[in-house]
């Protein structure tokens, strides 16, 4: 068992490497992974520049940027979908359940009717979604009844409200330039990702996904169910709480097929599956046309038939 | 190592389920709880194990009340072992035998080579170690709950609580189950174990506990307190008690309903 672990791992680190050298030498301007690796070296060695100097911008200013975001938030997201379905104990338990994805929808289509600046949306948004998950915690830990099913229950509606708050703000905002871009922001893009954007933003996604890491063993205990969980020695309700503010969302359904079920194993590997696929996904966004298609409908156009794959193959025991 | 019960009451809101129920237990006996359905047999078991807050009483593990130890702590003591029930995910039988060592890891760890060790010694002792690699979700019903034996085992507590381990077992896999329970008694663990088979707590039980109108109805070697009138009471029905080559049975009367 371990062993055929680790070497799917390895396998996994070298699809995500591969697919980092060569996502950021994909392009409308098209740099071969040998001249990459080389200019990589070169800032380290003193390696003499045969390439035009248009190649290190584009591939610095550029490139590295879109392929790290991309590469770090296709991580988090399946770390913490993976987590979801780990507390939830359903394999089909997906961050939207929360209502984060809509919280944070909210936040940034009201910060874009405002006429707030770039930094302003970003903030918008992570306020919104953490928001949304909030009101749901707080509503479900006064609910009677079924604690898990509760928060679920809260999460959807609260995830209905903030997506009827959207509606209404596409109804009212200006349709020549500020539905269009609250529409454009919705389906994301990695298209405008800059430098500074990386380190405002994946500084917050690894600060979630490291607490979930290292709790992945109890994530996989508590699949058991509270009170087995707790027999234990796991305090249930405690680390459900600590997951749910880490975490938001979706791709480790293809991981659990390589690695099976335990966290210990799941997690890692989401991590990698989860960024190697968003990088992907990004360079067909790069690629298959010539303006960007965003990367929300590539996702699902992927995702969802996937999803209904393992829907009718596997039935709900992933 | 000993089990304490003193004064015990719990009621939900206003619904009483337990009022003073005292008892103490000592380590290397099987005990099995009789009671009929929502005599609070369940309800007696989630207060030892720490999960419903008992206002008035007070139950002791060690001579340590339970409630206020932590998770951690209480999981070191007292393991439960519950009905076997497969979840949606899936773990091989040592991955949910590994899940009982939780208690022994540091915060952020994961079971490394010893608690493996343990695993594999847990399995060896209940003689199921040929199904370590298998899909626990594919065992039958009766390995499952050997599984959940050993994952206790691995847990390394001393007080094993079992809620109806064989209510959905064959009639070989409740004796085969029964047995390893009888098993890890002599090798002085604490059994406390909920069942609905009287003639199981005749045959295997050191002693039975009786739970009737919410209090302990008596608490004794099984043949010397079990008689007929006490399991009528219990259950409701017409029964009688028989002695055959040194064993007791039960068996109902007819009550005349049926035809």
């Amino acid at each position: 068992m371990a062993k055929v672990y680790y070497r799917r791992m390895v396998i996994l680190w070298a699809i995500l490497i591969l697919c980092l050298i060569s996502s950021v030498g994909l392009g409308r301007y098209a740099i071969d992974p040998f001249t990459v690796i080389k200019i990589l070296l070169s800032k380290v060695f003193p390696i003499s520049a045969v390439w035009p100097e248009q190649a290190g911008t584009v591939l610095f200013q550029i490139r590295f940027p879109r392929v790290l975001m991309g590469c770090v938030i296709g991580a988090g997201l399946a770390c913490a979908g993976c987590a979801y379905q780990g507390i939830f104990q359903n394999p089909m338990a997906s961050p939207d359940i929360l209502g984060a994805s809509n919280g944070a929808g909210f936040g940034a289509a009201f910060a874009l009717f405002i006429g707030l600046s770039y930094s302003g949306i970003s903030l918008m948004a992570l306020t919104g979604g953490l928001c949304a998950v909030g009101v749901a915690v707080f509503i479900s830990a006064r609910a009677k009844g079924n604690r898990t099913l509760s928060l679920i229950l809260s999460g959807i509606m609260v995830g209905s409200l903030a997506s009827a708050g959207i509606s209404y703000l596409k109804l009212v905002a200006d349709p020549t330039d500020t539905l269009p871009a609250i529409t454009y922001w919705l389906m994301g893009s990695l298209a405008s990702i800059r430098n500074q954007d990386v380190l405002f933003a994946a500084p917050l996604v690894i600060a979630g996904i490291l607490p979930i890491l290292l709790l992945r063993w109890k994530i996989s205990v508590l699949t058991m169910g509270d009170e087995e969980a707790a027999s234990m020695g796991v305090n249930a309700a405690r680390l459900r709480f600590i997951v749910v503010v880490c975490a938001t969302l979706v791709i480790p359904h293809f991981t659990r097929m390589l690695v099976g079920s335990d966290f210990r194993r799941t997690l890692p590997a989401s991590l990698l599956v989860g960024g190697s696929f968003m990088l992907i996904v990004d360079d067909f966004a790069r690629l298959v046309t010539t303006s960007e298609i965003p990367i929300g409908i590539l996702t699902a156009f992927v995702g969802v038939p996937f999803f209904l794959y393992l829907i009718v193959k596997e039935g709900n025991r992933l | 190592m000993s089990l304490s019960v003193q004064n015990l009451s719990f009621a939900y809101n206003c619904w009483k389920v337990l009022e003073n129920v005292s008892f103490e237990a000592e380590p290397g006996n099987l005990i099995c709880l009789l009671g009929s359905n929502g005599a609070g047999k369940s309800t007696l078991f989630r207060c030892i194990l720490g999960m419903l807050p008992y206002k008035r009483g007070s139950i002791r593990v060690d001579g340590e009340e339970v409630l206020p130890l932590s998770y951690q702590e209480r999981a070191k003591k007292i393991a439960y072992i519950p009905q076997s029930q497969t979840g949606v995910f899936n773990y091989s039988a040592l991955d949910i035998v590994l899940m009982g060592t939780t208690s022994q890891l540091g915060r952020f760890s994961c079971p490394g080579r010893a608690q493996t060790e343990q695993a594999r010694a847990a399995l060896e002792l209940l003689g199921i170690e040929h199904l370590e690699n298998r899909n626990y979700a594919h065992l039958s019903g009766g390995e499952q709950q050997l599984v959940l034996i050993a994952r206790a085992v691995a847990q390394q507590a001393k007080t094993l609580i079992m809620d109806e381990p064989c209510s959905s077992l064959d009639y070989g896999n409740q004796v085969r189950v029964m047995e390893q329970a009888q098993n890890l008694a002599k090798q002085g663990y604490l059994v406390l174990m909920s069942t609905h088979n009287p003639e199981q707590a005749f045959q295997f039980a050191d002693r039975a506990l009786v739970l009737l109108d919410k209090r302990i109805e008596c608490f004794g070697v099984p043949k010397e307190v079990l008689n007929a009138r006490l399991i009528e009471r219990i259950y409701g029905i017409p029964v009688t008690v028989y002695e055959l080559d040194g064993a007791s049975v039960c068996i109902p009367r007819k009550t005349g309903k049926g035809e």
